[in-house]
């Protein structure tokens, strides 16, 4: 390398050593270009995080605006004196707060009854399970500023309007003042409690819960689990381990590339036209639970025969040379190690399962189910399910009242989500790290 | 010597081994079978959806011309009153698509960009995950948090949005498809060789020239796949558009209106009580198969795209 091109890298290298006789590459105006087009690569650095950014502020937002519309403020005119579904609207001081029995005599004393007919009511076993499922005893944190309050309300109360949490805990006073004079009750009401968890459907929607949409779930989707496991992970088997390379195998790889992408919906048409008429099921949770089955019996697959794609063929000739045969080897030395991934693949499968509603919908309608599967006919029963519940607020007629318990709802079915997400995310990563 | 014995074993043997080669077999057999129902699922959709669709068809009321280009589509009308023309349901399922992607793929490549070029790997595999829970959050909740969040919104803004319109379903659609584009996307930057990126830095262009005309180029099939593969994710989304876009069939391209998509039109049809045979049942299966066709159109374009565009390096 002669002397002059040793001078040009240097100068090059180092540019703000220039003069001295020596030639420069980069001068004033390259150097500015140079700075500029350095710019141009950390602004796209930044303008790419943007989308990163909303991403995961929408995920947030989400559960925000569902915890701010769940856990509601509501305006109820009580309803005193006029059927089984009555209630004072009066707030009691009570200690005892876990103690129904104790509300509903203060509330009935409220409502002007006598003691005789007090004791009479909470006597009768029929009048109290009446009572129990037409009243909701509620814990109110901040009704007034006082602590251990609680309310009995009705179904038959009639509810004015309601207020998301934010809306409601800022104008808390306001509101308060508001309803006394309208003779009104106002309270917070976390629709989102226990309760909500162990009630059936109700046409009220402060009486209505989510009990037979979680058992709906339940059964479809333990179902789905196990159709599911057993043909996912067998074709799973066949194709990495059985299949011979020729067309059929090479049709098979097609056909279920191009079953993961056709549409929920499309899905559902495939189950109201076998399962639901042609096999006769009905709109039952078996026709739910073989629709559902189907949807996700790509992504199981795929993801089965990656993780037995991945255990490494020196396994299985030593298991071979040790004599074993071929299902041996399979059952003995190829699933044990790619457990962990067909069980992540599973998960995250289940998951979509218990969110989809596009198949179920079509399949099972959107009607109003107040039972719950069960006994010896319990796969041929009616079912709903938490993602169909939710959509059937949406066609109530009194929609706005029932948005809330939409949002109860939604909070409900995110976090079954987020702990399979979790879950899978641990499985992942501990025996990534272990292989 | 004591032949026998040897031979009695080697009987015993013979027979544990035809024994286990039948069990073998049968494994074997029972693998086939279920490998088959997800060839069984294929031809059930393509049964469910052809018999019925050609029944609709085969109705004197509906013509071939009228469904292809009419432009009323009210199937479930009283009879005299009773259009078929596809058009409109067309027509929103695109609007409400091609709002999705101008919000998704931008959003999409952003985060793929960002994620394999300039995120450090523990960002990487912080991230990755949550978006993966994006994909995730179920697509009815998506639909709420659009009819009830976005469309507040839009409406404190631009008065001339309707309660139910294209424009929220679109936009929380495109959020959808974000983690779709950008996983794919991500995938075909990372499987850029090294060596390009490395020759590109030698002959001294930066980072943001390395990511936008080395790397974006030869990732550019995987890329396009990937908006493909949203565009039928896209098509084929059914609660967002049930709640947030309407249920009103509507030719139009004004993102402010209600549109009813193909998607609804299926779901809002399907939950009533239609009944088999009827001309509304069938024109939900004329209106499946359109929709399937469609999806599958777009995902082996993008399957062929990936095949046959793909840069082969070494």
């Amino acid at each position: 390398m002669d002397s002059q091109s040793v001078n040009r890298i240097e100068d090059a290298v180092t540019p703000s050593r220039r003069g001295g006789g020596g030639i420069t590459l980069l001068d004033d105006s390259e150097l500015g270009n140079l700075k500029r087009r350095q710019r141009w690569g950390s602004f796209l650095k930044w303008i790419t995080f943007v989308p990163v950014i909303l991403g995961v502020s929408l995920i947030l937002f989400v559960f925000a605006s569902n915890i701010n519309s769940a856990f509601t403020w509501q305006k109820v005119i009580p309803d005193v004196g006029t059927g089984r579904g009555e209630s004072s609207g009066l707030i009691f001081d009570q200690d005892n707060i876990g103690n129904r029995q104790i509300a509903f005599t203060l509330d009935l004393i409220g409502q002007g009854r006598s003691a005789e007919e007090v004791s009479e009511i909470l006597g009768d076993p029929e009048e109290m399970r009446i009572k129990l499922l037409r009243h909701r005893v509620d814990y109110l944190p901040w009704a007034n500023g006082e602590q251990n309050q609680v309310i009995v309300w009705g179904s038959g109360d009639d509810l004015e309007e309601q207020y998301g949490f934010l809306h409601g805990r800022l104008n808390r006073d306001e509101l308060w003042a508001e309803a006394q004079t309208e003779g009104m009750s106002f309270y917070f009401n976390p629709l989102l409690d226990w309760q909500f968890l162990q009630r059936g459907n109700s046409r009220s929607p402060q009486m209505t819960g989510f009990y037979n949409a979680i058992m709906g779930t339940l059964w479809v989707v333990g179902l789905v689990t196990i159709f599911s496991t057993i043909v996912g992970v067998s074709s799973a088997i066949y194709l990495e381990e059985y299949a011979p390379r020729n067309w059929f195998s090479a049709f098979l790889e097609v056909n279920l590339r191009n079953l993961a992408g056709v549409p929920s919906v499309v899905y559902g048409i495939l189950g109201l036209y076998v399962f639901v008429r042609a096999f006769g099921f009905g709109r039952s949770v078996i026709a739910a639970a073989m629709t559902l089955t189907l949807l996700i019996l790509p992504v199981v697959i795929i993801a089965s025969r990656e993780a037995i794609r991945a255990v490494p063929d020196s396994l299985r000739q030593a298991s071979y040379g040790l004599g074993a045969t071929k299902w041996q080897t399979v059952s003995r030395v190829v699933l044990p190690n790619a457990i962990p991934g067909i069980v992540t693949g599973s998960i995250l499968a289940i998951a979509r399962a218990i969110g989809d509603t596009a198949s179920i919908l079509v399949v099972g309608g959107a009607g109003f189910i107040s039972s719950v599967p069960g006994g010896w006919d319990a796969l041929t029963d009616t079912f709903t399910a938490m993602p169909l519940q939710i959509y059937s607020y949406y066609s109530q007629p009194n929609r706005d009242a029932f948005l809330p318990v939409a949002s109860a709802g939604i909070l409900v079915v995110l976090s079954i989500l987020i702990i399979f997400y979790i879950a899978a995310f641990i499985i992942r990563t501990r025996y990534a790290v272990s292989r | 010597m004591a032949l026998s014995a040897p031979s009695a074993v080697n009987a015993q043997a013979l027979s544990k081994k035809a024994n286990r080669n039948r069990k073998e077999q049968g494994i074997g057999i029972f693998l086939l079978i279920m490998t088959g129902i997800s060839v069984l699922t294929t031809i059930g959709v393509i049964l469910a959806l052809t018999s019925e669709t050609v029944l609709f068809f085969a109705s004197p009321e509906v013509t071939f011309r009228e469904f292809f280009t009419g432009t009323e589509w009210t199937p479930l009308f009283a009879e005299a009153q009773r259009s078929f023309g596809i058009l409109p349901l067309l027509a929103g399922t695109f609007l409400i698509t091609a709002i999705a992607l101008l919000v998704g793929v931008p959003l999409g490549l952003g985060a793929a960009i960002f994620l394999s070029e300039f995120a450090t790997k523990q960002v990487r595999r912080l991230i990755m995950p949550i978006l993966e829970i994006l994909a995730g959050i179920p697509t009815i909740v998506l639909g709420y948090f659009a009819l009830l969040t976005v469309t507040p919104f839009l409406r404190s803004f631009l008065p001339a949005v309707e309660t139910s319109n294209a424009l929220s379903a679109g936009l929380v659609m495109g959020f959808m498809l974000l983690p779709t584009v950008s996983s794919i996307s991500i995938d075909a930057m990372q499987a850029v060789p090294r060596s390009l990126r490395e020759a590109a830095f030698g002959l001294g262009s930066t980072k943001g020239e390395v990511t936008l005309r080395v790397v974006l180029p030869a990732a550019f099939s995987g890329i396009m796949a990937s908006v493909i593969l949203a565009m039928s994710r896209a098509v084929g989304e059914t609660m967002i558009v049930t709640l947030a876009a309407g249920q009103k069939p509507n030719l139009t391209i004004n993102p402010f209106e209600t549109v009813e998509t193909m998607t609804a039109f299926i779901a809002n049809t399907a939950q009533g009580d239609q009944e088999a045979g009827s001309i509304g049942s069938l024109a939900l299966y004329a209106v499946g198969t359109m929709l399937f066709l469609i999806t599958l159109f777009l995902n082996i374009l993008s399957q062929d795209i990936v095949r046959r565009f793909s840069e082969k390096y070494e």
